[in-house]
C-alpha cells in the first residue's frame, strides 16, 4: 500500500512536536491577521513570509499553509459576525451567515462553517493524496515547450477567469513579467534595467512587491474610504454546538460544496472564491425553498464554506505536481519554496518526500487545529474587530517595514518598498487587478527559461512550441475557455459577480 | 476630460516604451540563442500593443469611467513614513524609527491624539524589538548608535 505509506510518512512529519507548533502558530497568526478588516490571505501571507525564512523548509511551508487557511478562516468569521467578508471567498458566506447571526444564530452559523470546512478539508486532503502521483507522472512527460505552453495558458486563464476586464488583466501579467526581468540575466550574466545600482542585481524581491501592493497601497486606498469597519452591529454569539438536526441539514450541502470546490480549486484561476460562488448558486438552485437564501439559509453557509476550503486545498495540486501556481496565493508559495531552494514541480515528491507528504498531512492537521482553535476563540476574534483602523494600519505598516528589512538585512529593500508603494497605489487606485501582476512577476523567470530552452533545442524554430499534443492540448483548453468567456451571457454574469 | 481608460492605456504604452528603449540596448540574440534583451523587448512590445488596444476600445466605446480620486495626502504620508523608517533604522535603531513611522503614518488619517499615537508607537516599537530581535533573532539595531552597548 503505497498510499498508506505516504500518508504515514506525511503524518510522521506533520505530527512532530516542532511542526505541530509551527502549524499552530501559522493558523493562529493567519486567523489573527485574516480577521482584521481589509487584510486578505495575500496581504497576510506576504506580511508574515519573512518570519518563515529562518525555519527549515518543511516547517516554513507548514507554517505558511497554516497562515493561508487561518486567513481564509478569519475572513469567514468576520463575514458571519459583522457582515464584513475578510476576502473575496467569504463574500458569499456573509449573505446568509450574517442573516443567521442577526437572528441570534451566530453560534450555529460559525459552527456550521467550521464543521463544513473541516469536513471539506479532510476530503480534499485525501483527494490530493490520490491525485498527486498520477498528475506528477503526466508532468514528467513535459519538455520545456510543454512547460512554456502550460505557463502561458495557466497565466492567461488564472487572470482572465478572475477578472472581467480581460485586456487589463493580461496587461498586468505582462507588466509583472517585465518587472521580473530587472536584475541579472541568469544565462548571460548581463544586467538588465539595473542602471548600475548594485543592489538591484538580484532583482526585486517578490515579497517587497506583494507587501507594497497588497499592504501599503491597500492601506492608502482604505484610508480614502473612511467608513471602514465603523459602528458595525456585532451579533451576540450564542450556543456553539449544533443540534443533530442541524448537522443533518448541512451534510449534503457540505458534500456538494466539497465536490464543487475540489474540482474548481485545481483549475487555474479557480481557487476559493470561484468555488464558494459556484456552490452557493448550486445550493440555491436545488433548494426546496430558494426564497430562504439571503435570509439565513444554513445550506448557504455550509456549502460555500466547504467549497472554499476544499478549493484552497486542492489549489495546491497543480503547484505541487506540475509546478504551476493556479492563483496569486500559490504564486507566493512558489516564491517561498524557491527561497528554500525547492523548485516546485513533479520532482519534489521524489527528491523531497518528507516535505511533500508532510505538507499534505499538515493540511489536515491545520484544519483540525482551526476547528479546535476557532470555535472557542471566536469571542477574541470579535474583540479584534473593534480595534479601530486608525490604530491598526500603522502597526501593519511597521510589520511590513520590518519584514522588508529582514529579507536581506538591508534597508535598501525598505526604500524599494516605498517606491513600489507609489507604483502599487497607482495600480490599486486605477482599479487594476494586482494579483495578475504578482503572478506574472513570479512566473516570469520560469517562462523565459523554458522558452529559451525550447528554442535552443529546436535551433530557433518556433514551431516547436506547437509540436506536441500536450502543448496543443493546453492551447486548445485556453481557446475554449476564452471563447466561453467572451460569450455575452457569461460576460453579463461576471459583471454581476464582480459587483 | 481624462478618463480612467486613457490613463491605463497610455500608462501601459509609456512603461512599454521605457522597457523597449532600454531593452533594445541589450543583446537581442536570435530565437535559437535568446539574448538577455529578447524577452524584455518582446514582452514590452506586447504590453505596448495591449495599451493601444485599451485605448482603441475606449475610443470605440466613446467614453469611459471617471478617473478615481487620488488621496494624495495619504499617499505622500504613507510613503514618507516608510522612507523615514528606512533612513532612521541604521543610525537611530528600531524603537526610534518605529515611533517616527507610526507618528507620520498617523497623520494620513483623520483625527489626532498625539499622546495616544506616541504611546502606541512606543509600545509597538518595544514589542517588535522583543519579538523580532530578541525572540526571532533578526539582525537590526535596537537603539541609537551612540547608546550602543546599552
Amino acid at each position: 500500500m503505497d498510499l498508506l505509506q505516504n500518508i504515514a510518512l506525511g503524518l510522521g512529519v506533520a505530527l512532530t512536536l516542532n511542526n505541530l507548533l509551527y502549524a499552530f502558530v501559522g493558523c493562529l497568526l493567519g486567523t489573527l491577521i485574516g480577521v482584521l478588516p481589509g487584510l486578505g490571505p495575500l496581504a497576510t501571507i506576504s506580511m508574515l513570509l519573512p518570519l518563515t525564512y529562518a525555519l527549515p523548509p518543511e516547517a516554513a511551508l507548514i507554517m505558511l499553509a497554516g497562515i493561508y487557511y487561518g486567513a481564509q478562516y478569519g475572513g469567514s468569521t468576520t463575514a458571519i459576525i459583522v457582515n464584513l467578508p475578510g476576502e473575496s471567498s467569504a463574500v458569499v458566506t456573509a449573505l446568509d451567515g450574517y442573516q443567521l447571526a442577526r437572528q441570534g444564530k451566530a453560534g450555529l452559523a460559525l459552527a456550521s462553517a467550521a464543521i463544513s470546512s473541516f469536513f471539506a478539508g479532510t476530503i480534499a486532503t485525501v483527494f490530493i493524496t490520490v491525485m498527486a502521483k498520477p498528475l506528477a507522472q503526466v508532468a514528467f512527460q513535459f519538455g520545456p515547450a510543454e512547460y512554456f505552453a502550460m505557463m502561458v495558458v495557466g497565466l492567461l486563464l488564472a487572470t482572465v477567469l478572475s477578472n472581467a476586464r480581460m485586456i487589463e488583466s493580461v496587461a498586468m501579467v505582462v507588466l509583472g513579467i517585465l518587472l521580473s526581468c530587472v536584475g541579472t540575466d541568469i544565462t548571460s550574466g548581463d544586467e538588465r534595467f539595473t542602471f548600475g545600482v548594485t543592489k538591484l542585481f538580484d532583482g526585486f524581491d517578490f515579497v517587497v512587491m506583494a507587501m507594497a501592493v497588497f499592504g501599503f497601497a491597500e492601506i492608502i486606498k482604505n484610508l480614502s474610504e473612511q467608513d471602514q469597519g465603523a459602528n458595525l452591529g456585532t451579533a451576540k454569539i450564542t450556543r456553539l454546538m449544533p443540534r443533530w438536526a442541524d448537522i443533518k441539514s448541512i451534510i449534503w450541502p457540505a458534500t456538494r460544496g466539497t465536490a464543487i470546490g475540489s474540482v474548481l480549486g485545481v483549475l487555474p484561476g479557480g481557487g476559493a472564491a470561484l468555488g464558494s460562488f459556484a456552490s452557493y448558486a448550486a445550493e440555491k438552485k436545488i433548494a426546496k425553498d430558494p426564497s430562504q437564501f439571503g435570509k439565513g439559509a444554513l445550506a448557504g453557509v455550509a456549502g460555500p464554506e466547504a467549497a472554499n476550503n476544499a478549493a484552497s486545498q486542492t489549489s495546491f495540486i497543480p503547484l505541487l505536481t506540475l509546478g504551476m501556481p493556479s492563483n496569486a496565493v500559490m504564486a507566493l508559495m512558489v516564491g517561498a519554496m524557491m527561497i528554500h531552494d525547492i523548485t516546485p514541480g513533479p520532482r519534489v515528491m521524489e527528491t523531497n518526500p518528507s516535505l511533500f507528504w508532510g505538507l499534505i498531512a499538515s493540511m489536515w492537521v491545520g484544519n483540525l487545529m482551526l476547528v479546535i482553535l476557532n470555535l472557542p476563540l471566536v469571542g477574541l476574534w470579535v474583540k479584534l474587530l473593534t480595534v479601530p483602523y486608525k490604530l491598526l494600519y500603522p502597526a501593519i505598516m511597521l510589520l511590513c517595514c520590518i519584514g522588508a528589512y529582514s529579507l536581506k538585512n538591508d534597508v535598501f529593500e525598505v526604500y524599494l518598498a516605498a517606491i513600489m508603494c507609489v507604483v502599487g497605489y497607482g495600480i490599486v487606485a486605477l482599479n487594476l487587478p494586482a494579483a495578475p501582476l504578482l503572478m506574472g512577476f513570479i512566473l516570469g523567470p520560469m517562462l523565459e527559461e523554458n522558452l529559451r530552452r525550447a528554442l535552443l533545442i529546436s535551433r530557433g524554430d518556433f514551431s516547436v512550441l506547437f509540436s506536441s499534443w500536450i502543448s496543443l492540448g493546453f492551447y486548445a483548453v485556453a481557446l475554449v475557455a476564452l471563447v466561453a468567456m467572451l460569450a455575452p451571457s457569461v460576460q453579463k454574469k461576471r459583471v454581476l459577480l464582480e459587483e | 476630460m481624462l478618463h480612467r481608460e486613457m490613463v491605463v492605456g497610455a500608462g501601459c504604452m509609456l512603461v512599454a516604451g521605457f522597457f523597449l528603449l532600454y531593452g533594445l540596448q541589450l543583446p537581442f540574440g536570435t530565437a535559437g540563442r535568446m539574448g538577455p534583451g529578447f524577452l524584455p523587448v518582446v514582452t514590452a512590445g506586447i504590453l505596448g500593443l495591449l495599451g493601444a488596444a485599451i485605448l482603441v476600445q475606449y475610443v470605440i466605446a466613446g467614453g469611459g469611467q471617471a478617473l478615481p480620486r487620488v488621496n494624495w495626502r495619504a499617499l505622500f504620508l504613507v510613503t514618507l513614513s516608510i522612507l523615514a523608517f528606512a533612513v532612521l533604522l541604521k543610525p537611530a535603531g528600531l524603537v526610534v524609527s518605529s515611533v517616527v513611522l507610526i507618528l507620520i503614518a498617523d497623520f494620513a488619517s483623520e483625527g489626532r491624539n498625539f499622546r495616544r499615537t506616541l504611546l502606541s508607537g512606543l509600545l509597538l516599537g518595544l514589542a517588535s524589538a522583543g519579538i523580532f530581535v530578541k525572540a526571532i533573532g533578526l539582525q537590526m539595531p535596537l537603539w541609537p548608535s551612540f547608546m550602543a552597548g546599552f
